[in-house]
């Protein structure tokens, strides 16, 4: 692995993935840097879990590459498979073994693995080694499904929605546990609905959508190039009234809509800009706030649609 | 072979067997409960009862003769008399409740009345004859003596215990290793699986190691069950008949995996095991012997592997016939096992 640790850990080139009729991915462009923790978001069916399996040799792409190291799964499965950590969505483990058990069979599976003892107390299981999985919560289920992702000691791992149907206690210890990882210098490509887990835990973000990749860069460049940093929203008792205002006004958009938001970079000074203005034009008005642009108004301002238009059971 | 993941992944499919106490159950205690139902059912010591119909006109009813006949009849203690009209008796006689019917007429001549397709009414009927004969003052013209007696492995047990664990072995492979990969396959842990550098075959090898540990155990805990309670004994090698017995094991283990190969509901899967299971045993006979098929039959359950395993375990209990007297029952099973396995590795899915 020495001489593989300059290269690229993961690069994906034009990656296509169709399903009878439905094209899950259209030509995907994306790569990953060395210690880099980049969220791959998108809504359901926006292709994360099939760019996951492609990234993880579970599915073969229909056109396009993966290099993972400098290698491709064509050539060297098993080479790729040995130093990359993988976790996958919905996958559950023998309830009736013990935690120790558990790892020792997933290190069996490597040339190289880490110590048992050091990873289990580096997890926070030591104590429950011995406990059956069938036993254990949701959080600390969770940590041995991660802890068995990390056993050869990876450089790279997939993390295919880590944080999904936990609680919140076990929703932050598991954050706080990639949050380790990645201090570790691991290169870590999360895949996730979960925006504020995306924000928390990314130095990058790349947003799916139906197939492609519609943006991508760091949450904050992310909100300033799409959506702006603030979200400026009021609404005038009489709509009839906005075109004095628009007079005033010429950043305001030409029509009105009922709770109208705008996307600013500069929201406060606007807010107040707007406030002065609405004093002096004598306009009664129903509702103005201020808040902070997040990953959502990206992507709503992206595409168009509301994030969780097509999210359910969420 | 011996690597760290096929031996971890063998613990792991003892430990899953040992720590679930139904598996355990169906595996060791369920055939030695059929064994001593079937075993108790089928080996009464007591001599079968005949029930004789009688039909006496009233003429006859207080005369020397009838009484003397029913005497003797009576003096049996496994013959029961049976008096009715004659359409009762009929009706019995239709239904198998009784064995045949003896007419007395008015004359004194008795007729039978028997089912002629049914060899047990004509060997009763011979029997009760042959005794009213003699008390009437037949004389044999030739002196005769019986020595009946009992040779070892002619008893149903007998027949029944290689059947019994014949049977064991399938249904523990098809619903013990076919169950756990479907289950694994819907909990998406196969798919988990593949994305390690665990080599497939040591999955499956895995797969089969662990059932023919866990036959060992089976096959020497029936033979103990059947040896204490039937005084079952293996008349040829019993080194011959483990091997026989792991060679089924592969076999159904092999048909195990390959009808898992693809599914991932448990429901679909358990009833398609069961049809397999069922059309096996059909043909196999396990409970009572092949030559009452039809000759069609015959011929053809000679090719299944249920009947190959079956034959094989009687030839070495019942005959004493070594390993390489069965040879044609081992090339089937061989066959059937390379059969499965070629189809299994096209066919299955970790997804």
């Amino acid at each position: 692995m020495k001489q593989q640790r300059n290269e690229i850990p993961l690069k994906v080139m034009n990656l296509s993935k169709s399903y009878d009729e439905v094209k899950a991915l259209k030509g995907l462009n994306f790569s990953l840097k060395q210690g880099s923790c980049v969220g791959l978001l998108g809504p359901n069916g926006a292709g994360k879990t099939t760019t996951c399996h492609l990234v993880s040799g579970l599915l073969q792409p229909d056109a396009g590459e993966i290099l993972i190291h400098g290698m491709s799964f064509k050539n060297s499965r098993q080479e790729i498979l040995e130093n990359i950590g993988i976790q996958l969505q919905e996958s559950r483990f023998y309830e009736k073994y013990t935690v120790k058990e558990t790892f020792e069979l997933f290190a069996s599976f490597y040339r190289r693995h880490r110590d048992i003892r050091e990873t289990l107390s580096e997890l926070g299981l030591y104590e429950k080694k011995d406990k059956r999985l069938s036993a254990l919560s949701g959080g600390e289920k969770q940590r041995v499904y991660l802890g068995c992702a990390l056993i050869h000691d990876p450089q790279l791992l997939i993390l295919d929605e880590p944080m999904t149907s936990l609680d919140p206690s076990s929703q932050k210890q598991t954050r706080e546990f990639i949050a380790s990882l990645k201090d570790q210098g691991k290169t870590i490509l999360l895949c996730t609905h979960n925006m504020s887990e995306a924000k928390r835990l990314c130095d990058s973000i790349l947003i799916l959508d139906q197939g492609e990749l519609i943006c991508q860069g760091s949450c904050d460049e992310l909100i300033e190039k799409i959506s702006g940093r603030n979200i400026l929203s009021f609404s005038l008792r009489n709509p009839e009234e906005y075109p004095k205002l628009k007079k005033l006004l010429h950043w305001l958009p030409d029509e009105v809509v009922p709770n109208q938001e705008l996307g600013l970079n500069d929201g406060v000074e606007k807010a107040e800009e707007l406030s002065r203005a609405m004093k002096n034009l004598n306009l009664e008005v129903s509702k103005l706030s201020l808040r902070e642009a997040n990953l959502e108004d990206v992507f709503f301002k992206a595409t168009g649609r509301s994030f969780h238009a097509n999210t359910k059971f969420r | 072979m011996l690597t760290r993941s096929f031996v971890e992944l063998t613990k792991c499919r003892l430990r899953e067997f040992i720590r679930e106490p139904s598996a355990a159950f169906f595996v060791f205690s369920m055939p030695i409960l059929w064994m001593i139902i079937l075993g108790l059912a089928f080996s009464s010591k007591h001599k079968e009862e005949i029930s004789i119909g009688v039909i006496i006109p009233s003429v006859l009813k207080e005369s020397k003769s009838t009484e003397k006949l029913l005497k003797n009849l009576r003096r049996e203690n496994h013959f029961k008399i049976v008096e009715a009209p004659q359409t009762e008796l009929r009706r019995k006689l239709r239904q198998n409740q009784i064995s045949f019917i003896l007419e007395i007429n008015e004359d004194f001549n008795l007729s039978y009345i028997y089912d002629a397709t049914n060899p047990k009414s004509l060997l009763h009927k011979y029997e009760v004859d042959n005794l009213i004969q003699a008390e009437f003052g037949r004389r044999d013209s030739l002196a005769t003596k019986d020595h009946p007696y009992t040779p070892s492995g002619s008893r149903y047990i007998d027949f029944l215990v290689p059947g019994l664990l014949a049977l064991s072995l399938l249904t523990t492979s098809l619903f013990g290793t076919g169950m756990i990969i479907v289950v694994s396959r819907r909990e998406k842990l196969l798919q988990r699986f593949l994305v390690t550098p665990m080599k497939p075959v040591e999955y499956f090898l895995s797969h089969i190691t662990s059932r023919l540990i866990i036959v060992f155990f089976e096959v020497l805990a029936i033979l103990l069950a059947a040896y204490l309670f039937f005084g079952f004994c293996v008349e040829g090698s019993l080194l011959s008949y483990f091997l026989v017995s792991f060679l089924g094991a592969l076999c159904f283990t092999s048909l195990a995996i390959l009808c898992s190969s693809r599914g991932k509901n448990s429901s679909a899967y358990s009833g398609f095991s069961n049809l397999i299971m069922i059309l096996l045993m059909l043909l196999s006979g396990i409970w009572f012997s092949r030559g009452n098929f039809p000759i069609w039959l015959q011929n053809l359950s000679i090719f299944s592997p249920l009947s190959a395993l079956v034959d094989a375990l009687r030839k070495i209990a019942l005959e004493g016939e070594s390993f390489f007297q069965i040879t044609p029952e081992i090339f089937i099973l061989l066959a059937y096992s390379f059969i499965f396995i070629g189809l299994s590795r096209k066919t299955f899915r970790w997804m």
